[in-house]
Formats: structure tokens, sequence, C-alpha cells
């Protein structure tokens, strides 16, 4: 499936800002189930530096920084990018091994895995974390049933409420509000995941979305999303969306993992001045059929 | 040792170890003393410096007691204890804020002899490169992580390993620069390690103090003893840094970045930072441009290629470290490579104890060596077999954090109950890898100075290594901290009672320092350029104006309570409290109504001298005048001279011990004034003689001259307000207040009047307390300043001269006009053209009709109306020249604020 995703981020100041630094993620992510094709930045105004690097975790993060006075700044991010179906084992494997496998790793492989079993910023362990996810991984013993046991729950029992949460909602917050957004979902996954060592990260993306039915799609209605990278032992990751309750197959896209939100948010900036920032968030996702006369 | 040797040590019949002269000293049971060490070599170190030489040439031969020779050593160190008292007072670097530290300075250094420095020195140079090695491997390619080396849970585990700077320690570039190490002795006297410092290890700058105040009050014994010298050290640390920093530029500038004046080491770092000839910077001086890191200047922004970091890691930057504080992305600027920074932003993670435990294998795997010196015993229970000691053995075991630096008090294990205990247990039994047990450890002992005598103190010790080519370079000495108390060791630099000097004793005399030529090329010569520091120029101009106000406050301050003994005048009392009100202009208290006798205004007065002096409630009371001097002086001490910084430390002594002066006690009162006076002249005099004219020196002459000139207006003004001050009395105390009775009285050997009083104080442009005197130093300060602003600082030096006119234009005749109560209602101070005044300064007709702003002045006063309009006048345009210089010269760190954090 080939995409174009249009992803336009805008920030407008209460006051001028004369000197702004910003790290961006928003160039997708190049795997063996995605190819980009093609991925460009525009910054307005125009960035004095632009340096691009791959991060810790092997994501392509940019820097740029403003060093003109202004009020207004957006950051346009345009990507064809063409997904497949990942590849999948459907790997048997009983999470109790893999636990142990990663707890004592003695593969390289799973050492570097291990490091998603630990407690991150957002995606921390509690009390509270453990006792839902143990419902779930008590009554499975495979790892890819007890992981999508998890998911389900999740799915059915919180409800889906845009800007219901927000960065500083603590996970016990949500647990106990039963509502959050794509963010908050994943981030509790990888929070039940974590509580028993299974390795877990979080990805950050979008998914195509299907207009209801007989009716149009308005471009720039969809969102950035998040889902769940599971870790499935031999350095296999298999993608779970706690948000629509499915294995992720070729209607993601990724831009970047991370242990949590924090490793990834497509911009954080440091700004002098600037007042009270508004925020605009702009998303398309279209699919370019293959007939298209697109141009690679 | 050149005066004693051994064989003269045994004439002493009787004397054959410690012992023998000090039987009061004993070793506390089980535990190791340094005094103590049964070792002949080491005695007679001990031994010679404890007692002098002069009193072993009186005991020599005579039959030897004790007692005497106690006697001997207590008079000698009580008074080598005075002398560092007396000159020291810098050793309690802030006496107030909650970063405030106050340790003594002990007068016996911790001596160790050649031959164990040198085991103990290969200790440290090799921990230092083995955790170097490790840091750039964690860093880069991560082979001791693929290897299980070292455990995946102590790197991304741990939150001090800071995934955003893997890959940038470039290739063969070091992860340490600079590294320093906590010490203790067992109770064998065998070296250990409790923990290591790389983040940006402090403590050196104390060494060099600790040192040069030891080696100047035992100045014979340094030399005698061959002490090892530091300067070395510092010179090759300098020269490790200059060397991957030139890999970037020529010629690099090098910055200190200090955490600020609130943080513990902020002393220190200005100290260090001073001898080094580096740059004193903190985050506000520094920004990135470019990806290249620079550092705001009057001029402008000059480019940093290396910074010598004493900030945490986390505290580095602000965009990728998700920290408070830092310079927006410096790592960015580390990742392109412009800058290179000692030591490089992640190296804390070396610093976790859990690392520490694991040295001894990973010496094996990384060196192939077996580690020399040792941690204290510790076991991390990520290691089964060490968990399941710790198990065993957890009442007698102290646990802590295995990730956390944190200074370990290893006092004795506080009694657990049974609760507690499996407690945590539990807790560590479900992530063990987290927890370290530390044995229980007796720290040994070294000998203090104490009330008196010298007893035994738990001690701690730090070395510091720093790289020289492929090796690492031990300072040879380090800094010991004695004990919370004579019982508990303080772990850290931070705690602790007592510091000490560390001597190494050499075998031969120490080859001095040459001076070292730079490796290529010759130095450039530089003269004071106006590269300075915004930030710097600010201070500098604060301390100038708040130095310049405590003076002032305290000449007014003295002048009013030498009057206020005997004044009997009603109205010479009331023109009094118009002379104290001179003081604080803005924001006094009206006056009670209805007061009639002069006593009772006294009585008034005496208790506003007393706020005014004492009250820290009161804004600018003269002990908060005092702070603010402090806190700018501390600010940009690397700017001062040594002596200059260490009279105000002197006077701000002054100030926190102040005891409140009952107002009653005028006579004590004036005496306490007169001491602070001296030391702010003495100040004074050292700015204007011994500071070079660079941009520091402008602004600071600049704050003087600002504060003076509206002190004076201000005097000035309080006296026209009042008929009856214009009677001698009051004429002679603003003399006195604006330190100009002598030179009134040659000129005029007379009493003194109206006339010639205002001559000097405002029209005289060689009397330096005058106004007119200022106003021509401004216009000179100002004028160098014009080598970086042209236009705007013009402009400024048009109105100063504007006012010089004007007060030129005051020539005798029309200041006797001023006595003339009947004639003349022309303004004759005001200059005769208005057109010189720009259109906003135009005098405000409005105001001109005198009647209705001071119905009970007489017109004739006129003139003195017009002399306040000309005061008013300065004091509009001094106000402006101060706006100017602050918006145009001064960093202005407009509020911070980070994005990203909404979804």
């Amino acid at each position: 499936m080939r995409y174009r995703v249009w992803h336009k981020t805008s920030y407008r100041y209460g006051s001028p800002v004369p000197l702004s630094h910003n790290q961006i993620r928003v160039h997708p992510r190049v795997m063996d189930c995605q190819r980009v094709i093609s991925s460009e930045v525009t910054v307005d105004p125009s960035p004095v530096a632009r340096r691009m690097w791959a991060d810790p975790f092997g994501n392509l993060a940019e820097f740029f920084s403003i060093e003109q006075s202004h009020e207004l700044m957006s950051v346009t991010a345009t990507s064809i990018v063409e997904r497949s179906l990942p590849f999948t084992r459907s790997p048997q494997i009983a999470w109790r091994d893999l636990v142990s496998a990663v707890k004592n790793p003695q593969r390289t492989i799973d050492r570097f895995a291990a490091q998603f079993q630990f407690d991150s910023k957002y995606a921390y362990r509690t009390p509270g974390v453990m006792e839902f996810a143990s419902q779930s991984l008590l009554r499975n013993n495979d790892l890819l049933a007890a992981v999508k046991d998890l998911m389900g729950r999740i799915f059915s029992e919180f409800r889906y409420r845009a800007a219901s949460t927000t960065i500083e909602t603590t996970l016990q917050e949500l647990l106990d509000s039963r509502s959050g957004v794509c963010q908050d979902f994943a981030q509790l996954m990888i929070a039940g995941l974590r509580c028993f060592g299974i390795p877990a990260r979080y990805v950050s993306g979008y998914i195509l979305t299907h207009p209801a039915p007989g009716q149009v799609k308005m471009v720039g209605s969809d969102a950035s999303h998040a889902w769940v990278s599971v870790y499935a032992g031999d350095g296999h990751w298999v993608d779970f969306d706690p948000t629509n309750n499915i294995i992720v197959g070729d209607e993601h896209i990724t831009l970047a993992w991370g242990r949590d939100y924090a490793d990834v948010s497509p911009i954080q900036g440091i700004l002098i001045g600037g007042g009270a920032p508004k925020l605009t968030v702009n998303v398309d996702v279209s699919q370019i059929k293959n007939n298209s006369k697109e141009l690679e | 040792m050149n005066r004693i040797s051994t064989e003269d040590l045994h004439a002493i019949p009787g004397v054959e170890c410690i012992a023998d002269v000090l039987p009061n000293y004993q070793a506390i049971p089980g535990r190791f003393d340094a005094l103590l060490e049964n070792d002949p070599e080491v005695f007679k170190a001990w031994f010679h410096l404890l007692t002098d030489h002069r009193s072993l040439e009186k005991m020599r031969g005579v039959p030897y007691t004790a007692n005497a020779m106690g006697e001997c050593i207590t008079q000698r160190w009580r008074s080598v204890k005075q002398w560092l008292q007396e000159h020291n007072t810098s050793f309690n670097p802030q006496s107030s804020g909650p970063a405030s530290r106050s340790w003594e300075l002990d007068p016996i250094p911790l001596v160790i002899i050649d031959k164990h420095w040198k085991a103990l020195a290969a200790g440290i140079s090799q921990r230092a490169r083995l955790l170097d090695e490790l840091t750039r491997d964690i860093y880069g390619p991560q082979r001791l992580i693929a290897d299980g080396s070292i455990p995946v849970e102590l790197v991304y585990g741990a939150s001090s390993f800071q995934p955003s700077m893997q890959g940038t320690i470039r290739a063969g570039e070091p992860a340490l620069y600079l590294y320093a190490v906590q010490l203790c002795r067992d109770s064998s006297g065998k070296w250990l390690a409790i923990a290591d410092r790389t983040q940006g290890p402090s403590g050196c700058g104390y060494t060099v103090e600790n040192r040069i105040a030891l080696s100047s009050v035992l100045a014979e014994e340094f030399r005698d003893f061959h002490v090892r010298r530091s300067a070395g050290f510092f010179a090759q640390l300098r020269d490790t840094i200059a060397a991957y920093a030139n890999m970037r530029q020529p010629d690099a500038r090098t910055v200190l970045l200090s955490p600020g004046v609130r943080s513990d080491t902020f002393f220190e770092d200005a100290y260090l930072a001073r001898y080094l000839g580096y740059t004193l910077a903190q985050s506000d001086d520094l920004t990135v441009r470019n990806g290249e890191v620079f550092q705001k200047t009057l001029t402008g922004l000059i480019r940093v290629q290396s910074v010598l970091r004493r900030v945490q890691d986390d505290q580095c930057d602000p965009l990728e470290l998700q920290s408070n504080s830092g310079v927006p992305g410096l790592c960015q600027a580390v990742r392109d490579g412009s800058v290179a920074i000692a030591n490089p932003i992640g190296c804390g993670w070396a610093e976790m104890p859990a690392v520490a435990a694991i040295l001894p294998e990973l010496c094996r795997r990384v060196l192939g060596e077996e580690l020399i010196l040792p941690s204290v015993p510790m076991h991390w229970c990520g290691n089964r077999e060490s968990a399941n000691y710790v198990y065993q053995n957890i009442d007698r075991l102290e646990i802590r954090d295995a990730l956390k630096r944190k200074e370990l008090a290893l006092v004795s294990l506080p009694s657990r109950s049974a609760s507690d205990r499996s407690k945590l247990l539990e807790q560590i039994k479900t992530e063990p890898w987290k927890y370290i047990a530390i044995e229980p450890f007796d720290f040994s002992t070294a000998p203090v100075w104490n009330n008196d005598r010298i007893e035994p103190w738990p001690m701690v010790m730090r070395g510091f290594a720093t790289l020289n080519q492929n090796e690492y370079t031990v300072l040879d000495g380090g800094i010991a901290r004695l004990g919370i108390d004579e019982n508990t060791p303080g772990e850290s630099l931070g705690t602790g009672k007592f510091s000490k000097d560390v001597w190494v004793l050499g075998n031969e005399p120490p080859i001095p320092l040459t001076l070292r030529r730079p490796p290529q090329g010759s130095l450039e010569l530089r003269r004071s350029s106006f590269d300075l520091p915004s930030r710097v120029a600010e201070h500098l101009f604060w301390l100038g104006r708040w130095s310049q106000r405590a003076e002032c406050r305290i000449r007014h301050a003295r002048t009013v309570a030498s009057r206020l003994i005997d004044s009997t005048d009603v109205h010479i009392a009331q023109a009094f409290a118009a002379i104290h009100d001179a003081i604080e202009p803005s924001d006094r208290p009206a006056w009670p109504k209805g007061m009639t006798s002069s006593d009772e205004i006294l009585r008034v007065i005496r208790q506003r001298l007393h706020r005014t002096i004492f009250d820290p409630k009161y804004g600018q009371s003269l002990k908060n005048i005092l702070w603010s001097v402090e806190s700018n002086m501390v600010m940009v001490r690397d700017r001062l001279s040594l002596d200059s910084y260490q009279l105000l430390s002197n006077l701000l002594l002054l100030n926190s011990r102040q005891k409140e002066i009952s107002v009653d006690d005028l006579a004590d009162l004036q005496f306490e004034l007169s001491r602070m006076l001296t030391s702010l002249s003495a100040f004074s005099g050292m700015v204007a003689e011994n500071m070079t004219r660079g941009p520091g020196w402008l602004f600071l002459d600049i704050g003087v001259r600002i504060e003076r000139i509206q002190h004076q207006l201000n005097v000035m003004r309080s006296f026209l307000l009042y008929d009856y001050a214009w009677m001698t009395p009051m004429l002679e105390a603003n003399l006195e207040i604006m330190d100009s009775t002598m030179t009134y009285r040659f000129r005029y050997l007379m009493n003194v009047e109206i006339d010639p009083a205002i001559d000097l104080l405002l029209v005289d442009e060689s009397n330096p307390r005058g106004v007119a005197f200022q106003l021509s130093k401004l216009d000179e300060l100002t004028a160098s300043l014009q080598a970086i602003d042209t236009i705007g600082l013009a402009e400024q030096r048009n109105r100063l001269s504007q006012c010089r006119g004007a007060i030129r234009l005051i020539d005798a005749e029309s200041l006797s006009l001023l006595r003339d109560h009947a004639r003349d209602l022309t303004l004759p101070m005001i200059p005769r053209s208005t057109n010189s005044l720009s259109s906003s300064e135009k005098l405000n007709p409005s105001v001109l009709s005198i009647r209705d702003t001071f119905p009970d002045l007489l017109v004739s006063k006129r003139q003195r109306f017009a002399l306040k309009m000309l005061l008013d006048h300065i004091d509009s345009v001094i106000l402006g020249l101060h706006n100017y210089l602050s918006s145009r010269f001064f960093v202005h760190t407009a509020d911070v604020q980070r994005l990203g954090q909404s979804r």
C-alpha cells in the first residue's frame, strides 16, 4: 500500500520569539515493511541550522534553529511511503520464557531488546497498572495471546475521548477515569507489559482512516497516532494498536519508536519569549492507488 | 627534611614513637590512624611536622618529658591556627543562603610519604583509565553491553545514562578529562575508593586554595619536606582541554560552565576559573547558534570551542535532556563536534555505585589487569551470588540505591525492625539490580587540631586525575575532609567540619614549574578587550553601585549619629530629620504630626537611624545593601583580585556578625560604622589602583559614579527644603556626608557658608566628592565605552555635558543671589537658553509657579527652587544614563519556555 502523508504543525505565539531551538521526528522510519519513497520537511520561517541525525533508537531526527524574530512557526512534513504487511512468523513463545531470556540475556539481540523493559518517564510500573495487566497475563501462557488479551481489555474497558487527557495525566488517573487517547492507551499497555518484564516500546506514526459510509473524508482531519511494539524474542517485534484493537498491518505508517512519548514526540522546542503559544496540528493520510500517476 | 635527621630524632632520649610525644593521642579502637601508622619513615615525617625545629633545638640534650614536648606542639599549632584564621576569611565561602558552608582549614596537613603515594596514585590512575574506557564504550560501540560485561540494566535501567548522547564521544577523544575519587582507609590502612566523580568533579579548586594558605603559613616545612607541587596538574588539565579544543579551532576559547552562584560549588568554580585562566560562565551566558556555542559579551557573540563543565549531566540542555536549566541546543553542538565538553555530557553514568561494585571483573576484562584500588566492600544485588549473600546478612548491611550517586554516610546501621527488614527484602527481591549493600566500615582517622589539642577524627580524602596523552596523571595531593563530628565522617566534599591539605613528601626538591610556552607559535599579545560577558559587566556595575551605596549610607549614618548626641534646638533637630531622610528618599514613612520638642524629634530620628542600619525587613537598610554587595561580589569573584575579594569578604563578615547596637549607644555605633568604612575605602582604593582599565573596571566605576552622584543630589535636595537647613550646622553636616570637610577648611578657614559650600559640592570639578566631578568622570567613562557603541552613547554624553554646562553657569555672583531674599526673580541656575534641552526635558512651566508648589516658601527663595530644578534635571539625566546602559549592555534573559508539552 502506498500512502501520502501530510503533517502540519503550527504554533502561533503570543509574543515575538527571537530565538528557538527545535527537535522534530516527523520523517517516516525505514523498515523492512516500510519503504520511504520521499520525505520532505519545510519549516517556516526558514531556519538557520538544520541537522539530521539518527537518534539512539535509530529514528531519523532533525534539529533546527530559527534565529529571526517570529510569531508564527510551522513545520510541514510531506512523505510518500510504501507499507507492506509486516513479516509475520506468528512467534509461538510463552511469555515467561521470553521474560527469562531477557532477564538474563545470553544473546546480544536480547540484550538490546531488554532496554525496553525498564521504566521510562511516561510508561512506568505502578501497583495499579500491575493489577490491571495481571488479569491478562496470568490467564494466558502464550505471549501473543496474553498481549492480545491485554489490548482487547484496554479497547473495551477504556473510552476514547479526544482531549480528555494531557501529557501530565498519570497512569493511575487514566485507570481511574477509564478514558483517554491513543498515547495513553499505548503507554498504559507498555507499562502493563513492563510490569512483567516484557520489553515493549512506544511507536508514533499515522493510521489510514476510513470515512463513515457515504461521507467524504476531510483533508487534515486525521491525527498522529501511537501504538505499541512488543518484543517476541529472536529480534522480532510485533505491533499492537490498543486504540483500534488490531495487530498492526499495512494501514499504519511508522514514524519513530522509543521508550515512550518523550523519546519520539513529533516536535519539541525551547524558545525565548513567545507568550502563550497556540498549537494547531493537521494530518492527512491518503492512499495512493496503484494506478496513480504519482511520481516516485 | 634538611634540618633534622633521624639521628637528631634519636638524640632526644625517649622519643621512639608518636605516643612518646603525644601521650594523650589515642586511636579509636579498631580504626586505623594516619598519625600512628607503624612505619619509621611515616613517624619521622609526622614528628618533624608536629614539632618545630626550634623547639627541638632547645630540647636537645635536655632531659625529655612528654609534657614539655606536648606543650611545644600545642604552642606551635595554636599560633599556626591563629595565623590561618586571621588570613583566611575566604574559607567561609558564603555566609548566607542554602549553600552556606563554613569549613575550617586544619593547620595540620595530611602527610603521605613518597612510596605510599606512588602505590595510591597508580590505583587512582588505573581507575580513571578504566572508567574512561567503560564510558567511551557505552556511549560508543557498546561492545561491553553486547558481550554482557556490563549488564544491560546498568545502562538502560539507569537514569544516569543519557541515550541521546550516544555516539557523541568522537573517536580518539576521552570521556574523562578530569576524574576525582573519594578515598578512605580501612582498619589495616589500605586505601579504598568510596565513590567516583566523573561529571564535573569539584574540589580541585579547593586544593589550590588550601595549598596556598598552608604553604605560606608553614613555608619552611613546606620547603624542607619537598612537598610535591600541584601546579603541574592544572597545567596538564589545561593542556589536555586545549589540545582537544584546538582540534576544532586553533587558539580555542574555553569557558568554565558553572551551575551558578546558588550552587555549592560556585565559590570553587570561580576560583578555579581564575586559576586556569578560563572565563567563568553560567548557562545564561552561552547560546547556541547554527550548531556552535557562543558566549554573550558586551560586543556580541564570541565562539566557544571547549567547556570545562561543572554542571550535572541532566542540567546541560533543556531541549534534549529535559532539564530545567542549561544551554538549549548544547547537545546538538556536541553532536556537530563544534564544541568539546570536559567531561562529556553523560559521564555521570560512571558514578553509579553499581558500576563501582563490578569494577574488579571489568578491570580484568577490559584492561587485563587486577584492580589496584578497590572500592569499599560492597555487594551489588544484580549479581545472584551477591544477592544471596545480602539476603543472609541483611541485618548487618547498609542497603543503598545502586543506581544513584549518593553520599554514603557510613554510620552504624540504624536498627531495623522486623517488618522493615521483610519489606526491604521484598523490595530487593523484586528488583535486585537496583540495590547495593555496603559492609559496615570504620573510617580511618587523622590528626586534627581541635579544642587546642590534636584529636583523631574520621577522614575521607579526594584525589584527582587528569588525562596526559594516554595515561592519567594524578594530582600530587588532594583534599581531605574531616568528619561532621569526631565520630561521623563527612562523606562528600559538602559535609564535614574540617578540610586538610594533603602533602605528598618527595625525596628531592621539586622542580619548579616553568612558565611553558604554548606548543605552537608565540603567544599573541592581548590588551583588555570588550569580550567581557554581559552578565559579568552587569554584576560589576551593580557591585560598584551597591558598594558605593553602602559607603554613602555609612557616611550619612555616621554623620547623623554624631549629631544626635547633643542637639537641643528644635529647628536643628528638624533639619537633621530632613538630612536623615535623604538616606531613604523613596519609601520612608511619614513623620508623626505635632512633634514640638527637640527630644521627641531626636528620639524618632534615632529609631529611624537604627532601622536604616540594622533592619533586615527594611529593603534599603545597610544590612540589606551589604547583602546585595555580597551577592554581586560572588558572581564576579573571578574578576576581582584575591586581595580585594578578601577585603569585601571581611566587611561582609562584619555585617553577618554585626550585633545590633542599641540606638542609645551612639559612640559604639560610630565606631562600628567607621570600621566598615575603612574596609570599603580600602576596596575602592584597590579598585582604583589594581584593576586593569578594561571594560570590567569601566562598568564598576560607572556604577560607583552613578550611585555617588545620585546620593549627593539627594543630600543637596534635602537641605533645600527648609529655611533652617541653610544654617551652618546643616552645611557642616552636608560637607561631612560628602567627605569634603577637609577641603573646605583648607580653602576657607572659616565658618561654613552657603556660597563656598555649594561651590565645593556642586560646581568645583576638582573635588572628587562633588557633583561636577562625577559628571566629568561619567563623561570620560562613557567616552571609553563608545568604542563599542557610538551613537547611543553620544546622545548620553551630550546630556551629560549639558548638565556640566548648566553647573558651570553657577558663578560666585549668582550664588550670592541665593542669600538675597528680596531680589531678582530670574533663575540663574538654569541654562539661559532652554533650547539646549530636548523638548521632553524642557522645564515644565507650570512647576515654575512657585507659590503653588511651595506655598510656605517665600517667593524670594526662587533661587533655591531654581537650584532644586537643576538638581532634579541632573538626576533625570543620570537615571536616563542608567536605563540606557542597562538596556544596551546587560543580559536580559527573557522567559524561556518549552514546546512539545501538548500532544
